[in-house]
């Protein structure tokens, strides 16, 4: 088993993954900061990751897009806080529009991630992911899957429909 | 525990939905919202599901590049 353990705190609306990999810290870190390792695991196959531009620095954003089965893209960027490379990176994960822009209807989910080594060629990483709502949850969950997908076909229906009535 | 430290925990909880407060004459009421606790669990049970698929494509790469790695290493110790 990869994952050593799993906490859920439904009271602070936060979920902490562990897990450790045969590997060493550096490869484990370039999992996150190479942007074509990145994409190879972020996204599920249904939906992979395209991640247009993206730089682990303080401040930094990282801008990325899925494509579904559909063709349907939706966008997200990384708001990046803190990084301490190899070892630690603190990001907010938001909704973007196509163009790339934040969009701050849809909520964002603040990712704690740490790395350190265990034994020599043993590396664990944590992952601590803080949701503000479970409205958000449900939102972030139904990205890139094809829930969400089917939730944004019947949204552009309404918006047809609403668009009808109004002509 | 102090009362700020309550008054802390409580606005965390309102914030997050998992509480109502009430103001009854003097009196401020705070209720518990268990659907909201057992909606967060659910949620955070799907999370997890998705971090656990996450790192199981983390550890099929980890496995690829080991490969890649061990050629590597191989041709070096040849050369």
């Amino acid at each position: 088993m990869t994952v050593t353990a799993v906490r859920k705190d439904p009271q602070r609306l936060t979920l902490t993954v562990e897990a450790e990999f045969d590997a060493s810290v550096e490869r484990i870190w370039q999992l996150w900061a190479d942007p074509r390792k990145l994409e190879r695991w972020w996204g599920p196959p249904t939906y992979p990751a395209t991640f247009t531009k993206h730089g682990l620095a303080p401040g930094s954003r990282v801008e990325y897009h899925m494509t579904g089965p559909a063709g349907d893209q939706p966008h997200g960027y990384w708001d990046v806080l803190e990084v301490e490379p190899p070892r630690r990176i603190l990001f907010r994960d938001g909704f973007a529009n196509a163009d790339g822009t934040a969009n701050t209807d849809m909520p964002i989910n603040t990712i704690r991630v740490g790395i350190e080594e265990v034994a020599r060629g043993r590396t664990r990483m944590s992952i601590e992911s803080v949701f503000p709502s479970t409205e958000a949850m449900e939102q972030i969950l139904a990205m890139g899957t094809e829930e969400g997908l089917s939730q944004a076909v019947s949204q552009i229906h309404a918006l047809l429909a609403e668009e009808a009535i109004q002509r | 525990m102090s009362f700020a430290a309550v008054q802390k925990h409580v606005a965390v909880l309102e914030r997050a939905g998992l509480i109502t407060k009430q103001r009854i004459g003097r009196r401020k009421v705070v209720r518990t919202n268990l659907e909201a606790l057992l909606v967060a669990r659910r949620l955070l049970d799907q999370y997890e599901e998705l971090w656990r698929a996450r790192i199981d494509r983390m550890n099929e790469l980890i496995a690829e590049t080991a490969g890649a790695m061990d050629t590597v290493e191989t041709k070096e110790s040849k050369g």
